[in-house]
């Protein structure tokens, strides 16, 4: 009697950690193997491994893990949404919280100010709802930039190997090796700061961390069976390169992309920070730029913009961690 | 002998680190706005002075003539003469009172990032998924993602709105104190040496408040790169046979798992090094200490180009030269290294 109710328990148990567990990974493995359907191999496996005893680990871990990543999730779709819908969201238009005018003093939260008044009487809270979109675009232009010419150079160099691989690689690790924001402020002062500017030399920067993952991935794949027989088959040798090597280093370009886009919104902001924004949009770090000199007198001015700056670069974060665990828990002990 | 080959070896690589970095600060003086030449002419000029003055700065020459200049130039410590910071004055004299400062700042925050970080991820990588763990984490995660400058100015609006006022926030030292002798510009060396001790402890009550940023700057990352890098020590076979042969866990942690999960925290810190630099102008601007940060920002905010051009070539080789001790130290402590 008192072993069958023990059974039922432990089968209870058993069904309830099933079900638990599946409630959190159904939406991660269908995300899987809608984008990556190399990675179904992976999720037999991992099925293997569910019916095996699991180890006992606390059931509020595993909970706050995944709110964890869903509170990313939901912070990235409210900045997002703040950066299309930010014009009919703000309080004040574009000119009135872009203006070169004396609009009034730096005034404290009021009821026509939600946030207070910044340089000139300008809305805080329409600035910080215009900044978001700026940042978001400069990042992810940056982004783009550089991951495009990466996956470029870094496929050409691990796909032909040899000198060309040598020299491209071993410039590509000094210029990773080097203080990226002391360079790009030494440009901008040089060249001037529009937004141009800032997101090409941001891009730049980035370009060799991407190089040196692409090729690393090349290498794994280059010398496979089936690259051999894509070969034989008479395969052109770019469509080798996107059709069949780049799809394999694809996971982990897009785990750091989502990181980088939070560095890139770290860098932006200390870029104009330090005085290099263009100062036809308005952004976050110019915001803390012309609060600087008066935090004294309007630490509410400065306290907004750093706020939005850190939530969103946090919700980035979150994100990388929570798709790294996803596509990659190998890499896992890193974080 | 294969530690004096490895560290030869090691030399041999940094010069194509220094032509590429003089590649790209030769490329910084081509793009510079306006003609050199003309900024140095007199008011009313002729061809023939145009000419003779193109002749003596060497732009005349083909190009790789004048890289073979501009390389000599930068090895030789010949900068030019600042613009704007410090009107007619030779960036290397600036460089060379500016730079001290800056380095003892790092190296105090650095020494006691390491030390604190390094105690902090042991620990945390020890008890992995407890409950101080978990609230380690969380604070080292905010201010991960935090940048230098933010970090600097919640610092600031917390010291704003608290009564308690005692530590000096801006500046080096209490103003109306005279400046100590300078013997080799690095001011606790020169109060040391003067034997000013007043104004030694005057000026280290006044770096409470930086040096702690430039260290939480730092600690975060040094702390959650340890408390990964002892989380997969302790995985390792030798630490299970350690348990098994009946060695306590604290010497395991002390003995075997301390040290052999400190070279991947060299590597990273040496990675990362650059986004230290990114915080010691950020803070030196803000604190409004004289270094080499401060030097810069002068001069990109007045486009003051031979200054520019000098302190990015100052920057890189403090970033080469510590990325050359991070191999060494490296090596020292992981055998390995040595025999490939």
């Amino acid at each position: 009697m008192s072993e069958t109710t023990q059974e039922k328990q432990e089968e209870l148990e058993y069904v309830n950690e099933i079900s638990n567990l599946k409630l959190s990974s159904r939406f991660s493995n269908g995300f899987k193997l809608l984008f990556f359907p190399k990675s179904r191999l992976e999720h037999f496996y991992s099925r293997d491994v569910e019916n095996l005893p699991r180890k006992k680990s606390s059931k509020i871990r595993r909970m706050l893990k995944s709110s964890f990543t869903f509170t990313g999730v939901i912070i990235i779709f409210l900045i997002i949404s703040l950066a299309i819908f930010g014009p009919w969201i703000a309080p004040y238009s574009y000119q009135a919280a872009s203006s070169r005018y004396v609009l009034g003093r730096w005034a404290p939260p009021s009821p026509e100010h939600l946030l207070g008044t910044g340089y000139a009487g300008r809305d805080v809270l329409s600035r910080i709802i215009y900044g978001t979109s700026t940042s978001l675009t400069i990042a992810l232009l940056a982004v783009s930039i550089s991951v495009f010419f990466g996956i470029m150079l870094g496929l050409v160099a691990g796909y032909f190997g040899k000198w060309f691989d040598s020299i491209i690689m071993r410039i590509l690790d000094i210029i990773l090796a080097f203080p990226g924001i002391v360079f790009a402020l030494a440009f901008l002062a040089i060249i001037g700061s529009t937004i141009e500017h800032i997101v090409a030399i941001l891009g730049v920067i980035g370009i060799p961390f991407y190089a040196r993952l692409t090729r690393s991935s090349v290498l794994k794949v280059k010398e496979l069976d089936y690259i051999a027989a894509a070969k034989v088959s008479g395969a052109k040798t770019w469509r080798i390169m996107v059709r069949h090597i780049l799809p394999n280093s694809i996971q982990p370009i897009i785990i750091s992309m989502t990181f980088d886009i939070g560095r890139l919104i770290i860098s932006v902001a200390t870029l104009a920070f330090l005085g290099f924004a263009d100062n036809r949009y308005i952004t976050w770090g110019s915001d803390l730029f012309l609060a600087r000199a008066y935090i004294y007198e309007a630490p509410w001015a400065m306290f907004w913009p750093s706020v939005m700056i850190s939530i969103s670069v946090i919700g980035f974060m979150i994100i990388g961690d929570g798709l790294r665990d996803i596509l990659d828990p190998k890499d896992q002990v890193l974080t | 002998m294969s530690r004096i080959r490895f560290i030869l070896r090691r030399l041999v690589t940094i010069i194509p680190t220094l032509l590429v970095i003089l590649v790209i600060t030769f490329f910084m003086t081509r793009l510079l706005p306006g003609d050199p030449v003309m900024m140095r002419m007199p008011e009313k000029w002729t061809w023939e002075q145009y000419y003779a003055e193109r002749a003596r700065l060497g732009l005349d020459q083909p190009i790789y003539i004048q890289f073979f200049i501009f390389v000599g130039d930068m090895m030789s410590g010949n900068w030019g003469i600042s613009y704007t910071v410090a009107k007619d004055w030779p960036v290397w004299i600036l460089i060379n009172q500016r730079l001290p400062r800056s380095l003892e700042i790092m190296a105090i925050s650095m020494i006691i990032a390491i030390f604190l970080g390094l105690k902090l991820g042991k620990y945390t990588g020890a008890n992995k998924n407890t409950k101080k763990d978990s609230a380690i984490r969380i604070f080292t995660y905010i201010f991960v993602s935090m940048p230098a400058f933010i970090v600097i100015s919640f610092f600031m609006q917390i010291y704003i709105t608290t009564p308690f006022k005692f530590l000096p926030m801006f500046g080096y030292k209490t103003p109306g104190y005279p400046e100590p002798p300078q013997i080799t510009y690095s001011r606790i060396l020169d109060c040391l040496l003067s034997g000013q001790i007043y104004l030694l402890t005057d000026y280290l009550w006044h770096l409470i408040i930086p040096v702690s940023s430039l260290v939480i700057i730092q600690l975060v990352t040094i702390s959650r790169q340890m408390r990964a890098s002892t989380i997969a020590t302790l995985e390792e076979d030798y630490i299970r046979t350690a348990y098994a042969k009946g060695v306590k866990r604290r010497q395991i942690l002390k003995k075997h798992a301390f040290k052999n999960s400190i070279p991947p925290i060299i590597i990273l810190s040496g990675m990362g090094f650059s986004v230290v630099l990114g915080g010691l102008i950020a803070v030196e601007v803000i604190y409004q200490l004289p270094g080499m940060g401060m030097l810069f920002y002068d001069a990109i905010r007045r486009s003051d180009y031979p200054v520019i051009i000098a302190a990015v070539w100052v920057f890189s080789i403090v970033v080469i030269v510590f990325n050359f001790f991070a191999d060494v130290l490296i090596m020292i402590i992981d055998p390995r290294i040595r025999l490939k």
